[in-house]
């Protein structure tokens, strides 16, 4: 029986820095085991009693998964931004930004300052994952120690040209050819006061992603084709993003990158990927999901209400909008498209006022929903936009939608020929 | 490296011909009662959800109380059968207001009707359902060769490679991105036996609906003339053949309630009852049980059994629609006689039958069906008599004359 037990009873002695005596652990868990307890409760039990922590346990951070706990990192710190957040209308503090150790990036936000500066290496003990958009982030708990290393990460070697199609939320080391679209300044909060960065569009071929440089580089400027190494990618609002750092490498080229744009992607290819930026489908509208038509926002944080209640502040006087939740789906695969006031009334043709009237004379804010899916389920149209996975399912919202052209000959006759042949 | 396919995802819409649909006789359940069951097709479409644009041709009133509803709906290639029940009020709503022919855009799931006597029908039940155009369904039909084509390709591969179980599932998960597809697909290879004769004819077929949404009349020249298109001009008539030498087989198929004919049909008759046997976990009987529920009627099945009926209204209806052009078939289940004749011949039952204290209504049903009516068009002949009047029914089954 002792024997059983003793690789956990050691476990626990090491957890509480051998202070405790063997015999006393050794009852205790017993007892414990007596009541049934899970093996795993009852050594977190008895070491939380003695005050000791269990050990973390080293993660790299490709392994991570929302919901682990206790976990040690050991990673560089990319950058830090820290925000000020109202929770009930108590002032917070927040530090956020990237990790990044040799297997991925993932972002962090701690609620202390632990001192952390862009290019830190440091090692996080008592580190949890909670799910952020979707995607795993490293919180430090009130318990986590957070120890400067002196040693750097070993500098990666050069990894294979990728397209911007392959980039996947947490690739590290990226290698890739780009133009850029178009670019934009930003100001940003840091401990050390504001700080510029660049966001912008680049494209390659046949991929439009948005990009971020923490750097100022002078090579990013419209019109550029640059080569870039070691950038890492970092998902945005569900869009990958590559990130561009003092650790990368940037080079600009003489040559020319000319994206041209599919006429449009087969659903089954794009939900492959986590998100895709400013792309085009083109499908039957099956379903007018609830919640289309005449909705009611909080004019101060347009959330959708009802009754003239906002959940985050009470009574207000509602602002009227619209919009459309539909499923699309071309036979390879379907996804929510959302349309807002704008799309909605150029494909259904009803103003906000037009579906005010509709609803008061059938005095019902259903009547609307019921007009636009009268309009539209079964149609086919083509939408352009961000598509996105979240916990609502694979989203697109619309940037612009409209009726393909009717090309029925050509596709009959190009068919024929293709089955032929 | 298995593809996982995600609950979260909704499930795609498969773009499939009436006549493929028609034309499966493989169906798994997966999980517990609540788990979708699939039709699997012959181009390897693990179809629950399915999206069709055509042209809906009849449409009937098969319950008492109004609420189950039949609709035929045609593409170029054959016919699919529609239910609407209490469950689906909507989609009844609009069939009950519908004028034929007329577009409509549907969106359904794939269901499988099994009556006792061993006979599997495929009909779909609607969850969206809507007024679409001509151009609408051309597109459709379009779109549909071009996913069906795309499908052919991969069992066409699947077939070349010779593969099978979990190696054929290795080798489509280089090629294929839709992980329910690549299982139906594995299920297709191991169920269809005569997969190098369906696939040519599914082909045919493909052929056959693209040209005739670009021919001008509807009407293919390169087939012999009767092959009229369902364009809504067009009667409402059996799926026409594809070529003479097929056109046996797909009509059968697209019918599957001829079950009394020889040949590929009982084929596929015994090929589906031995699938079943083997893989079948108890299917969705939903609609079985809304017959049942709406004819209410104990009566009606004593007395199918009472005089020696083999088939259920169901068959019998379906089989009067296809058996109008085939004169093989006995008279009695062949001939729908001229629209005012049911009404007065049942009023001629319900006066001969009621001696001063009514009559029972499934005596009448009877009669009726001595005389060549079907038992739901001499319901619904029953009705019409009470809405105009003619009788009523003092209590529950039985009928009385006015």
């Amino acid at each position: 029986m002792e024997i059983e037990y003793a690789p956990h009873v050691e476990e626990i002695k090491r957890a509480l820095d051998n202070e405790i005596d063997e015999v006393s652990i050794i009852a205790e868990l017993k007892k414990l085991l007596q009541f049934r307890v899970p093996l795993s409760e009852a050594k977190r039990s008895l070491i939380k009693k003695y005050g000791g922590a269990e050990k973390s346990i080293a993660r790299k951070l490709n392994d991570i998964k929302i919901g682990d706990h206790n976990i040690e990192i050991t990673a560089e710190v990319l950058e830090v931004t820290k925000k000020t957040i109202n929770i009930k209308n108590i002032e917070k503090t927040v530090f956020t930004g990237n990790l990044r150790d040799e297997t991925a990036v993932r972002s962090f936000s701690a609620w202390s300052d632990h001192d952390l500066k862009a290019g830190d290496v440091i090692s996080i003990t008592q580190a949890y994952v909670r799910n952020w958009q979707e995607r795993p982030e490293i919180n430090l708990s009130p318990r986590s120690k957070v120890t400067k290393l002196s040693t750097r990460l070993q500098a990666p070697e050069e990894s294979a040209l990728r397209k911007l199609s392959e980039f996947k939320d947490g690739d590290i080391n990226v290698h890739t050819k780009f133009a850029i679209l178009s670019i934009d300044f930003h100001d940003i909060n840091t401990k050390d006061g504001t700080k510029k960065i660049i966001s912008g569009i680049i494209a390659d071929e046949e991929t439009k992603l948005p990009f971020t440089s923490w750097v100022i580089y002078p090579e990013l400027a419209v019109g550029n084709t640059i080569e870039i190494k070691n950038g890492y990618v970092r998902s945005f609002r569900g869009i990958p993003t590559l990130n561009i750092n003092e650790g990368s490498k940037i080079i600009k080229l003489a040559q020319n990158i000319e994206f041209r744009e599919k006429a449009g992607s087969r659903i089954e290819d794009l939900i492959e990927k986590d998100g895709a930026y400013d792309i085009v489908v083109e499908g039957n509208i099956l379903s007018i999901r609830p919640g289309s038509g005449l909705i009611n926002r909080c004019p101060r944080c347009s959330r959708v209400i009802q009754k003239g209640m906002c959940r985050a502040h009470g009574k207000v006087d509602d602002k009227a909008d619209m919009r459309i939740k539909a499923i699309i789906d071309d036979g390879t695969g379907a996804m929510t498209l959302v349309l807002d006031s704008r799309l909605t009334q150029k494909i259904c043709g009803i103003g906000i006022e037009e579906a005010k009237n509709l609803a008061k004379t059938a005095m019902s804010q259903k009547a609307v929903e019921e007009e636009i899916k009268r309009k539209l389920q079964g149609r086919r149209f083509t939408a352009r936009g961000n598509m996105s996975k979240g916990e609502f399912g694979i989203t697109l919202v619309a940037s612009d939608v409209w009726e393909p052209l009717e090309t029925i000959r050509e596709k009959a006759q190009e068919f024929l020929e293709r089955i032929a042949g | 490296m298995e593809k996982i396919e995600k609950i979260m995802d909704r499930e795609i819409a498969w773009r499939i011909f009436a006549h493929e649909f028609n034309t499966s006789n493989l169906y798994i359940s997966e999980g517990d009662e609540r788990a979708p069951n699939y039709i699997i097709t012959p181009t390897g479409v693990k179809c629950n959800r399915l999206f069709i644009i055509g042209v809906i041709t009849e449409v009937e009133n098969i319950g008492k109380d109004n609420n189950l509803w039949r609709a035929r709906i045609a593409d170029p290639t054959g016919v699919f059968t529609l239910y609407a029940g209490q469950y689906q009020p909507e989609a009844a709503i609009f069939l009950s207001e519908l004028e034929v022919p007329a577009y409509v855009a549907l969106v359904g799931k794939a269901r499988k009707y099994e009556p006792e006597d061993g006979n599997v029908y495929l009909s779909v039940r609607p969850e969206e359902i809507n007024a679409a155009d001509e151009k609408q369904r051309d597109m459709w039909v379009i779109e549909t060769a071009e996913r069906t084509l795309e499908r052919i390709k991969i069992m066409e591969d699947a077939l070349d490679s010779g593969l099978s179980g979990i190696q054929l599932q290795e080798f489509l998960e280089k090629k294929v991105k839709n992980a329910s597809l690549i299982n139906g697909v594995v299920h297709a290879i191991r169920h269809y036996k005569n997969l190098d004769r369906i696939l040519p004819e599914l082909k045919n077929s493909l052929v056959h609906a693209v040209k005739t949404v670009t021919s001008e009349s509807g009407v293919i020249h390169d087939h012999p003339p009767e092959k009229l298109a369902r364009k809504p001009g067009a009667p409402a008539q059996p799926v026409e053949p594809l070529q003479p030498a097929q056109s046996m087989k797909i009509k059968e198929h697209a019918e599957p309630k001829t079950m009394d004919k020889p040949g590929i049909q009982e084929r596929s008759y015994i090929e589906s009852t031995k699938s079943m046997a083997h893989e079948q976990k108890p299917v969705e009987t939903d609609i079985a049980e809304e017959l049942e529920e709406i004819t209410g009627s104990k009566d009606l099945k004593e007395f199918n059994e009472t005089i020696d009926v083999k088939e259920p209204d169901e068959v019998e209806e379906i089989g009067e629609e296809t058996d109008a052009s085939e004169p093989q078939i006995p008279l009695e289940t062949k001939v729908e006689p001229p629209k005012p004749e049911p009404k007065e011949i049942i009023a001629d039952i319900i006066d001969r039958l009621d001696i001063g204290k009514g009559t029972s209504f499934s005596g009448v049903i009877e009669a009726a069906q001595k005389a060549g009516i079907g038992s739901e068009i001499a319901e619904s002949a029953i009705k019409d008599l009470m809405d105009e009047g003619r009788c009523y029914e003092p209590k529950i089954g039985t009928l009385r004359k006015v």
